[in-house]
């Protein structure tokens, strides 16, 4: 019965690895796109105002030349530059950030869900590729390595306010050293047990890629989303990280 | 040992080698990998906790969590209470209240003669919201959810029963609130304590506080350390109150009595000649009348475009942003903070401009508002 159950909890556990391996990746993944639509908004914005001044322009110069009178070439490039509106720029940004998230999920999930396990040795998966024949072997892991330890603080988080909700009846002071010390744990423990197994199965899946097929592309474009999660994360990261712990 | 077995010793060798090295791409035998030891049951009990918060984490926290319970929902034919999947990114700012409220708890609060001063406008505007809305004259009957009575009783006041005038109640609200401003020290924790529970406030605000950043006492800082339903509960009373209690204490941006050109509502257009909103608020003013912020808050925009002219935004924070257009100079520069009444251009006549005015606009959870309702 004992070897039953034992059986059963390694089948669970074989199945929900991959797919807790991918978690940690597309929490890690949120948490960087959460601020790639404020810089999303920018852009559209000045792209915006661009093409704005681009049309009112061309509006000017063709009905002008046709002759047209001066209050309906202005009404007709109030009209051409009213149709995008500061609403419209917040809710496409929103959506180009939502997008880029899926994007870069939908590429990294096949090699996290490959995942066997612990059948790659690290010596393996560290061995000299010869020549670098794919562009993954170098961004993918290092996307997943950032992408993990984003998801593995926002994990720890969420650890210390359920622990805190489940464990105030012990008071605040208690319930906090004890949420606290929850947190930092679970932070080591999803660190170990699996922000590292997702970089070297993304290590290993991307050595294993031979040829230049989709994925060589695909991580092309993931590639700007890691770097945009590299260059804000650091002190957001910091903070969270001060703030977890019973200090 | 002859040559002829040197040689042929020399070539088993190097078959060795070469079979070792193809055995190298090999997946080692099962009983040599690791991932057929024995796992110890704890360490396997462990990973499975582990794995099973993540998944959950993932499902709670993230648009592609939002998507697969949405999915699982449509699969097994169950109505699932997901948030919309761009609900999820923060910017710009989650004023979750609905318009509709805040313009009718504004009404009322006209309604009942309340000419809020800065001391109580936030006092004023929790009442107006929790209050049944009853136009009923200056005293409203405030009803607080048990949450905000165990905050209350947290502070040591007492909730006035049923049988207690309604003046009565909104009095324990005002008490209740300036305590638990001082409990909590902040205004934002004092009205999240009227929908979290205490404890986990108290928690949520050490956390803040210990993690730092530019103001640790702002809901958008230590919601952070509170859960999903707490944060759920307290955002929209929170966003509605400070929106209100801004709005109140917030000044026209022409200094005395500017005639009113044309007010906010449907219109027909000076340059279209088409029916159109009407956003905001014109005020026919000289070129080079001097602007000023009608509350306190952060520039967020200052630029140009050839509808607006020369045109700046302010937030104020809660979801309350105003906009001030067809200037002919800005005097302020983008992320500064200014105060109430401060200079922060001259008025002109740039953009799409029939004659010299300000275009001034009031927007709340992204959508145009009425200014002459916080008059």
């Amino acid at each position: 019965m004992n070897n039953l159950v034992y059986m059963l909890a390694l089948r669970l556990r074989s199945i929900l690895f991959p797919v807790a391996l991918f978690g940690l990746v597309v929490l890690g993944l949120h948490a960087g796109s959460d601020r790639l639509d404020d810089i999303a908004f920018r852009l559209l914005h000045n792209l915006d105002r661009l093409v704005d001044g681009l049309a009112a322009k061309t509006i000017e110069v063709v009905l002008g030349a046709l002759g047209v009178g001066e209050r309906t070439i202005s009404r007709w490039s109030y009209a051409a530059i009213s149709v995008i509106d500061l609403e419209e720029k917040r809710w496409a940004a929103r959506v180009l950030a939502l997008m880029f998230e899926m994007l870069a999920a939908a590429l990294l999930i096949w090699p996290v869900l490959r995942h066997q396990s612990d059948r790659t040795p690290w010596r393996r998966a560290f061995e000299s590729p010869g020549r670098i024949r794919n562009i993954g072997v170098v961004f993918a892991p290092v996307a997943v390595a950032c992408a993990g330890m984003a998801g593995a603080v926002v994990v720890a988080e969420h650890a210390q306010l359920q622990l805190f909700w489940i464990l105030r009846f012990l008071g605040r002071s208690t319930a906090g050293t004890a949420a606290g010390v929850g947190a930092l744990l679970m932070l080591i423990a999803v660190l170990f047990r699996l922000t590292l197994p997702a970089f070297r199965a993304s290590l290993a899946f991307g050595r294993a890629r031979a040829s230049r097929g989709p994925w060589f592309y695909g991580w092309w474009l993931a590639a700007p989303l890691f770097i945009g999660i590299l260059a804000v994360a650091p002190q957001p990261l910091w903070r969270a990280l001060k703030g977890l712990g019973p200090w | 040992m002859s040559s002829k077995d040197g040689q042929q010793r020399k070539r088993f060798d190097a078959l060795v080698a070469e079979v070792r090295k193809l055995g190298r791409g090999l997946k080692p035998a099962p009983s040599a990998a690791s991932g057929n030891r024995r796992a110890s049951p704890r360490l396997l009990l462990l990973d499975l906790l582990l794995l099973l918060f993540v998944c959950y984490t993932l499902l709670v926290g993230t648009p592609i969590g939002a998507l697969a319970q949405q999915g699982f929902g449509w699969m097994t034919g169950r109505r699932t209470d997901v948030r919309p999947l761009l609900s999820y990114f923060s910017q710009p700012a989650k004023a979750k209240f609905k318009l509709a409220s805040l313009q009718a708890a504004l009404r009322r609060s006209k309604a009942a003669g309340r000419n809020a001063t800065d001391e109580d406008t936030l006092p004023a505007a929790v009442a107006f919201l929790l209050s049944e809305g009853r136009e009923e004259g200056i005293f409203l009957d405030v009803r607080l959810t048990s949450a905000g009575r165990k905050a209350l009783a947290s502070v040591a006041v007492v909730w006035p029963g049923e049988a207690a005038s309604a003046r009565q109640r909104e009095n324990a609200l005002y008490t209740g609130l300036e305590r638990l401003r001082k409990a909590f020290g902040g205004d934002e924790a004092a009205v999240a304590a009227l929908a979290v529970d205490p404890e986990s406030l108290a928690f949520a605000l050490e956390r803040s506080r210990t993690s730092g950043g530019a103001s640790p006492d702002s809901f958008a800082s230590f919601s952070h350390y509170l859960t999903h339903d707490q944060r759920r509960a307290a955002a929209p009373l929170i966003d509605a109150a400070f929106g209100l209690a801004i709005g109140y204490s917030m000044r026209w941006p022409i200094e005395g009595k500017p005639r009113i050109s044309s007010p906010f509502g449907f219109r027909f257009h000076p340059v279209l000649g088409t029916r159109k909103l009407h956003q905001g608020i014109d005020f026919a003013v000289p070129v080079g009348t001097p602007v000023l912020a009608a509350q306190a808050g952060r520039v967020t925009f200052v630029g140009e475009d050839r509808i607006n002219g020369r045109f700046l935004r302010i937030d104020h924070g809660h979801g309350l942003t105003t906009t001030y257009a067809h200037l002919s100079r800005h005097r302020v520069a983008r992320g500064e903070v200014v105060a109430r009444s401060q200079l922060i251009g001259d008025s002109g006549n740039s953009g799409r401009s029939t004659g010299p005015h300000l275009h001034y606009q009031v927007e709340y959870a992204g959508k145009p508002v009425d200014p002459a309702l916080f008059d």
